[in-house]
């Protein structure tokens, strides 16, 4: 089979490779809407409330924004070197900024020719093969499990779940603190992180007085702006 | 071959099919390029990559045996193709199931994962393909160095808000993991003197973090210290009201029940509620 392009003329951003990237994504959003329709139907079948599965919607995509404009900054960056196509895959997909960020610096210098660049790209594939496979192989059998810990002990089963998502929240907040070492600027991220908090409680107290329901639905997505607002302040400040 | 007679099989089978699709596909890109170019693979270069291969796919294992349960059936097959799960996903998860006040590990949870995680992945994909089209108008405004802090602190700004909500409510159950974790990072960050092992830490302590939570919350369960505990689920008294009903628990599901049937009869559906 004859080559489309040789080694000379390569070129990060060729558009092929954009219409490669794009018939990828095309099949990950039809996975996505496919899951969507099916358990929204079947949320409306079992008999949940329309109006909390619309409600779901607007706050995911809310919530989304801000975390997708840094993930965007990933691409921005990781640009430079490897081209608009591979990061825009790698972080539409499995891939994490930090992830790519270290598997593009295999290669020390300008990814200037085919192999570098196809190298590179395989370095990042393979480090998440086992993300890729292992929840197909252990998905059902994961869930299952749970399934039986909530039948044997209901409560336990719901301390359970709870305790999860604190072993992770905990792991995170000892990260937010794991630069305090390096002096003033390894403080940064644990001032953004007591913004983010205050303006949290702030709105839970809002909530008590006011009763306003619809101030959960903005609680979230404010802290994370606000916190990501305070950080250009307190880096100038502390950076 | 068995047949998929319930909602949580077909879940299962059509997560793993479209799963298997995409994976394929994702891996396909550097095969295609390497035909595209011409090129060939330089296996120097990928000999210096096998560590953090390794390392990442150690990760990956550990990520999926920890997020799996948090995000549910259907929310673990879209999550795991569509990536950025600690920083994007499972919180969104989490957030949209606390607001629905659904009860976690029953059926609505499931549900409201799915939807938050497919949602979230589409909105993701939509700001990134304008953001990709306007990259030459947004790359001075993303390299401006004044804003790049709030770019940096992405998670700090997310999980300081997630803390306030989660802690608040399960102070018992948090106490001993967030002192630990605490010790641990900040230990290790004036050992090094920066936080250059914290972002390698991080990938370990997310499961350290779950499994130190569940035997000490076990113990205190068996010690009855968390007979008064209020689970986040269930009992937010800010959520919108769900019908959360006993026959729609994914355990249901699992036996082939009735609340597992794909097709729900409307006396089944008028006896729920």
């Amino acid at each position: 089979m004859g080559c489309l392009l040789n080694a000379t003329s390569f070129d990060k951003n060729a558009p092929i490779l954009y219409v490669l990237v794009s018939v990828i994504l095309l099949v990950v959003v039809a996975q996505a809407v496919f899951f969507l329709v099916r358990a929204y139907r079947r949320g409306v079948k079992i008999g949940m409330e329309k109006a909390v599965l619309n409600k779901t919607m607007l706050r995911a995509a809310i919530f989304t924004i801000a975390p997708a404009m840094a993930i965007l900054v990933g691409i921005v960056v990781l640009a430079k070197e490897l081209g608009i196509p591979l990061p825009w895959l790698r972080l539409s997909v499995i891939g994490s900024f930090s992830y790519e960020t270290i598997a593009a610096s295999v290669f020390k210098g300008d990814v200037d020719n085919g192999t570098v660049y196809v190298t590179i790209a395989l370095v990042m594939t393979c480090g998440m093969l086992v993300s890729m496979f292992l929840p197909l192989i252990t998905g059902k059998k994961i869930q299952r499990g749970l399934i039986k810990i909530r039948q044997k002990d209901k409560k336990w089963g719901e301390i359970f779940m709870t305790a999860l998502f604190l072993g992770m929240i905990s792991a995170f907040l000892g990260y937010i603190f794991g630069s305090v070492g390096e002096g003033a600027s390894g403080w940064i991220p644990v001032c953004v992180f007591f913004v983010s908090a205050v303006v949290m409680a702030a709105f839970g107290g809002l909530l008590k007085i006011t009763k306003w329901k619809w101030i959960n639905d903005y609680a979230l997505p404010v802290c994370i702006v606000a916190g990501m607002a305070a950080a250009v302040p307190i880096t100038m400040l502390l950076g | 071959m068995k047949k998929a007679n319930t909602f949580d099989d077909r879940t299962h089978l059509y997560g793993r099919i479209w799963g298997l699709a995409a994976a394929l596909l994702i891996i396909s890109y550097p095969f295609a390029c390497l035909v595209i170019f011409g090129a060939s693979i330089d296996w120097s270069i990928f000999a210096t990559g096998l560590s953090i291969i390794v390392m990442y796919c150690a990760v990956g294992a550990v990520e999926t045996f920890t997020y799996s349960p948090m995000l549910g059936s259907g929310g673990t097959y879209l999550g795991f193709v569509t990536g950025n799960l600690s920083n994007l996903k499972v919180p969104c998860a989490l957030n949209c199931m606390e607001q629905a006040g659904v009860e976690k590990g029953t059926e609505e949870a499931e549900i409201i994962s799915t939807i938050a995680i497919a949602v979230s992945s589409v909105v993701t994909m939509l700001i990134l393909v304008l953001g990709v089209i306007l990259i030459s108008f947004l790359t001075p405004l993303f390299e401006n160095e004044s804003l790049a802090p709030a770019f940096d602190n992405v998670l700090p700004a997310l999980f300081g808000g997630m803390a306030v909500v989660y802690i608040s409510k399960n102070w018992k159950i948090a106490v001993v993991p967030c002192v630990l974790m605490l010790v641990v990072f900040i230990v290790s960050s004036y050992i090094t003197g920066g936080g250059e092992l914290s972002d390698t830490l991080i990938g370990v302590m997310v499961p350290v973090g779950v499994i130190v939570t569940l035997f000490s919350s076990r113990y205190m369960y068996k010690k009855g210290w968390l007979g008064e505990m209020t689970p986040i689920e269930g009992k937010n008294p800010r959520a919108d009201t769900v019908t959360v009903s006993e026959k729609s628990d994914l355990s249901d599901c699992a036996e082939g029940g009735p609340a597992a049937e794909e097709e729900i009869s409307d006396e089944e559906k008028r006896g729920e509620k």
